[in-house]
């Protein structure tokens, strides 16, 4: 097992110096830049010349890959051109706000998927079954910033019991704070929790048709008991993988959602960026996202692991 | 042996779907008394598994509806008010074992736990208590070191092994009953046999009551004392082990034991099939349910609505009513002519190998050992032969066959078809020899198009290997197909999960001899058919034989069958050849103490044979390709094996003429062996 983990941290850690490498050459890619955006209507070859040079842009790009690489061992990931101030202390601001929205978000789908997918597939065919099942594809199908406009109509502009929009950081009013986070969370929640159910039921109703659930009916178990330790342990295999997803899933619906509901976290951090081409605030954003996702996926690669001994065998052999 | 363990009565079992239903057990009664051994006999869909799991109420309800009664203790088991009472007797006081050993233990738990998780539930005993009780049962079923087996998952077991821990599961509580479920269906017959063995001990030194539902005849012959016969969902008779095979009195019975291949019989015996299929039971069956495939059938068979039990002997009951059966069909002396096989070689396999290499590494994969699938394989078929291939899974006998096929390349050797190399050929010649060469696969529900029309399925050769001008030709072709395989034509534009299994078996016939090939490879052809239906196939393959010369290589785990269609027989074990010649000498004169294990396994249909035979077991199981033992593969299962064998392999010398042997100490065992037999 042991020897499992390690190898996956080391995958990990090659897969993060490829997303540094790709979200560099993105940027590289995109034409203009930021010597464009900061002289505008002023520029004179001149004036660019010397201004490329302040900020190193006349290098060749590989260089300065490896120079903005080294800078990130030593915590400094460049300073932002547009707000003046090092890109680690915005993103940490900005990703302490989005971490709270979207850990929010992932506890409710899991927690509230999983316990309806159980439900549903208990009673397959039945009319809680039914009634999951119909939500959950509506769920599903609607997109993030239809049903955040519909919400705010809702619950904001019609019965006036939840704010608009906006942010207030929870030690200066956490009641406020709550009642403005309550819409975001949930139109980020309803789609991971809807796919969350739909993956759920069909795991559940496939390990409950599996001989070894037959086997422990005939040992004379309770369904519950019967339900916890074999079922459920089984069906968490393909849970898991969604569960990797549902945060790469979140974290796109973040950005969406924090430019509908005006919350300063990364996602509207990352569109206004990008409108500025504050080139090394939109590489750190990149970069925290994937290490975000890395580890999402390191952390489920190895909890397979401890729920299913064969892939721990394997891993350990292969 | 007044009290009786269980007293099923008039059981019912309806499945209510929502377009139909089916009824799969139609009043079956039956009873069993302590430390008896009941066998329940029958075709696939005859509700022998139903009525075990009704009886339980295992199978799912809704959609299923089940009637009548099962009474244990005094209580009815299949009234749901007493589901509380029938929750503490499934599993503790009845017990029962699956088919399928490797899926019916939960895969992400310990095996102890799931051992103990009974005994603690029925035994109201501790965790220690019950991990010492689990251990002392994983001792009694024969797993080497129990206690650290303990902490084992079930993917670290053998087949045979899971179904161990599953005795193990089924005996903690000392349950009144056992019910065996097709339990070593699944398995290879060595195991098989020491699986049988091992449960036959445990019951009787315990005195519990045990139930065996099989569709092999051979296996009730040996180990029941009661046998009841299944089918159509109910019982059509019944009596003790020994009458039921010395006068079958149904004509089921009769068609039965007229279609199994036995090892016991002649040769050339024409196997008698059942014809036709059982029904599909989505009405209830009026009249006698078998009359429609039934030889011996009456005027009033089909009209008659009421079959009351007759009894025919001493405790023994039929439910047929033609008092004037026909046994004496039993041993049918239609015999096919004999077939003459000139001396001339058709394929040829030199010194074949292959390997499979074994991947270690986290980012390149390097390979760290290989997988010797076979090893230094030697063959000739003779036009218009056959020559049957057996051994246990994982033994390389599809291996062997992809390689004929060109499916894998063997890593080196030759396969000589009428004098060129199939290795060595190219794409496109190996496209046109593909014309020649067929294969008949083993699972006819699987290796059919779904989405194809049966007569698409038939004549897509013609298409591709285009054999046809015109359309009218390939029509008349493909009727001719149907005809020869025994298919109505007018079945073309059905889809495959429309037929029956023998019938898909047939298009898969039909397809492969649509090219007119030479040569067929049958890899495994009737071992996912009921005896019956098995029946109608052996004799199919055989007359097309005769008929279109064609030579086939058979290739089966089951011995009886290979026996009965086969010239010459080849025994494969991990990879080598162990053991060749021709079918005669083989089966009365085995040399190599592999080949004399598997011809003992076999269990034959016959109490008086059985009762008196000892079964030549071989301890363990058949070890991993990729940890080859060293010298002869089979030396560390082997009963008579000395140093010498581990340490050199030994080669295939002939011991008289034709028949070849790789054991150096075959002769001594064969001699140790007679002299025993005179010295009795």
């Amino acid at each position: 097992m042991t020897q499992y983990i390690v190898k996956k941290i080391f995958q990990a850690l090659l897969v993060l110096l490829i997303v540094t490498f790709i979200s560099y050459l993105i940027m590289e890619l995109i034409p203009g830049d930021a010597v464009d955006f900061l002289l505008g209507l002023e520029a004179t070859p001149e004036k660019a010349a010397a201004l490329r040079a302040s900020l190193n842009l006349d290098k060749p790009f590989i260089v300065r890959y490896f120079m903005w690489l080294g800078g990130l061992f030593r915590g400094d990931m460049g300073t932002s051109i547009f707000y003046n101030d090092s890109v680690t202390n915005i993103l940490v601001k900005k990703l302490l706000v989005t971490f709270r929205m979207g850990f929010a978000a992932l506890i409710i789908s899991t927690v509230v998927g999983i316990t309806l997918g159980v439900v549903s597939a208990v009673n397959r065919g039945g009319f809680w079954d039914n009634l999951i099942s119909f939500f959950a594809n509506i769920g599903i199908s609607i997109p993030a910033f239809w049903l955040g406009i519909l919400f705010i109509i809702l619950f904001a502009v019609k019965m006036k019991v939840l704010p608009v929009q906006g942010y207030t950081d929870p030690s200066a009013d956490f009641w406020l704070h709550t009642k403005q986070m309550v819409m975001p969370v949930i139109v980020t929640a309803v789609g991971a929790l809807s796919s969350m159910v739909r993956q759920t039921r069909s795991a559940v109703l496939e390990t409950i048709s599996q001989d070894y659930v037959r086997t422990a009916r005939e040992k004379g178990l309770r369904e519950r008991a019967i339900l916890i330790k074999h079922v459920l342990r089984n069906a968490l295999i393909p849970i898991l993988t969604l569960l990797g997803m549902q945060i790469r899933v979140l974290f796109g619906g973040v950005v969406i959602v924090e430019n509908i509901f005006a919350i300063p976290g990364m996602g509207r951090l990352l569109v206004n960026s990008v409108f500025n081409r504050d080139i090394t605030v939109v590489q750190g954003c990149i970069l925290i996202m994937g290490i975000v996702v890395i580890i999402a996926n390191l952390l489920v690669d190895v909890s397979y692991g401890f729920v299913d001994p064969r892939i721990r065998e394997i891993k350990d052999v292969a | 042996m007044d009290k009786t363990v269980l007293n099923v009565n008039k059981l019912q079992t309806e499945f209510r779907m929502r377009r139909y239903t089916v009824y799969a057990v139609n009043g079956v009664s039956y009873d069993i008394h302590p430390g008896e051994i009941v066998g329940v006999v029958g075709e696939s869909g005859c509700g022998k598994s139903v009525s075990q799991m009704s009886t339980l109420r295992l199978v799912p309800s809704p959609p299923a509806h089940i009637a009548g009664n099962a009474v244990y203790e005094g209580k009815d088991l299949v009234d749901p008010s007493n589901a509380e009472y029938l929750r503490s007797v499934r599993g503790g006081k009845i017990a029962m074992i699956f088919q399928e050993p490797m899926t019916s233990l939960n895969p992400v738990m310990k095996v102890g736990e799931q051992i103990s998780e009974a005994i603690r539930l029925h035994m109201k005993l501790g965790a220690n208590e019950a991990r010492a009780r689990t251990i002392e049962l994983m001792k009694k079923v024969r797993i080497p070191d129990a206690e650290e087996r303990y902490e084992s998952y079930p993917h670290e077991f053998s087949g045979g092994m899971c179904q161990r821990l599953m005795i193990a599961m089924a005996m903690s509580c000392d349950p009144d009953l056992l019910i065996a479920d097709e339990s070593t269906t699944a398995l290879d017959v060595t195991i098989q046999a020491q699986i049988l063995e091992m449960l036959r001990d445990v019951v009787r030194e315990t005195q519990t009551a045990l139930l065996i539902v099989t569709h092999n005849l051979g296996i009730v012959a040996r180990y029941a004392d009661k046998i009841y016969v299944m089918y159509a969902g109910s019982v059509v008779e019944y009596g003790r082990a020994a009458d039921i095979f010395t006068a079958p009195s149904h004509a089921y019975t009769i068609g039965l034991l007229n279609s199994v291949p036995r090892l016991d019989d002649d040769k050339d015996r024409m196997l008698m099939p059942i014809e036709g299929f059982p029904p599909n039971l989505q009405s209830r069956p009026e009249g006698c349910a078998f009359s429609a495939r039934c030889t011996q059938k009456l005027p009033e068979c089909a009209s008659c609505s009421e079959f009351p039990l007759k009894m025919v002997g001493d405790g023994h009951y039929s439910l047929c009513i033609n008092d004037h059966l026909d046994r004496s069909q039993r041993r049918s002396d239609t015999l096919f002519e004999a077939k003459r096989i000139p001396d001339e070689t058709l394929l040829e396999i030199r010194g074949l190998h292959r390997e499979f290499p074994v991947k270690k590494g986290i980012l390149f994969k390097k390979t760290v050992g290989k997988v010797h699938a076979l090893n230094d394989v030697n063959l000739r078929i003779r036009r218009g032969e056959t020559l049957g291939l057996v051994g246990e899974s994982g033994c390389g006998k599809t291996t062997l066959a992809r390689s004929i096929l060109g499916l894998i390349s063997p890593t080196s050797g030759e396969i000589l078809y009428q004098g060129t190399d199939l290795t060595k050929l190219d794409k496109r010649k190996t496209r046109e020899m593909r014309k020649d060469i067929q294969l008949i696969f083993q699972d006819p529900f699987a290796s059919l198009d779904p989405r194809m029309s049966i007569g698409s399925i038939i004549g897509e050769p013609l298409v591709v290997h285009k054999l046809t001008s015109g359309k009218a030709e390939y029509l008349k072709r493909v009727e001719e197909l149907f005809i020869m395989v025994g298919l109505d034509p007018s079945l073309r534009d059905r889809s495959p999960h429309e037929l029956s299994g023998g019938q898909r078996q047939r298009v898969g016939i039909a397809r492969a001899l649509a090219s007119e090939p030479r040569f067929l490879v049958c890899d495994e052809p009737v071992s996912a058919l009921d005896v019956s239906v098995q029946a109608q196939i052996l004799n199919l393959l055989e007359r097309l034989q005769r008929e279109l010369g064609l030579t086939y290589l058979f290739i089966a785990h089951d011995l009886s069958v290979v026996r009965h269609i086969s010239d010459t027989i080849a025994v494969m074990y991990l990879g080598r050849i162990v053991e060749k010649g021709d079918w005669k000498t083989l089966c009365k004169n085995p040399m190599h103490p592999y080949t004399r294990a598997l011809l003992s396994a076999v269990p034959i249909p016959d109490p008086e044979i059985e009762r008196t035979r000892n079964i030549e077991a071989i301890k363990g199981d058949v070890p991993s390709v990729s940890r080859l033992p060293g010298g002869c593969s089979f030396h560390p299962r082997c009963p008579y094996a000395s140093a010498d064998c581990a340490a050199a392999v030994p080669e295939l010398r002939e011991t008289e003429p034709g028949h070849f042997v790789a054991c150096p100490v075959a002769d001594a065992i064969r001699g140790a062996k007679s002299q025993a037999g005179s010295a009795e």
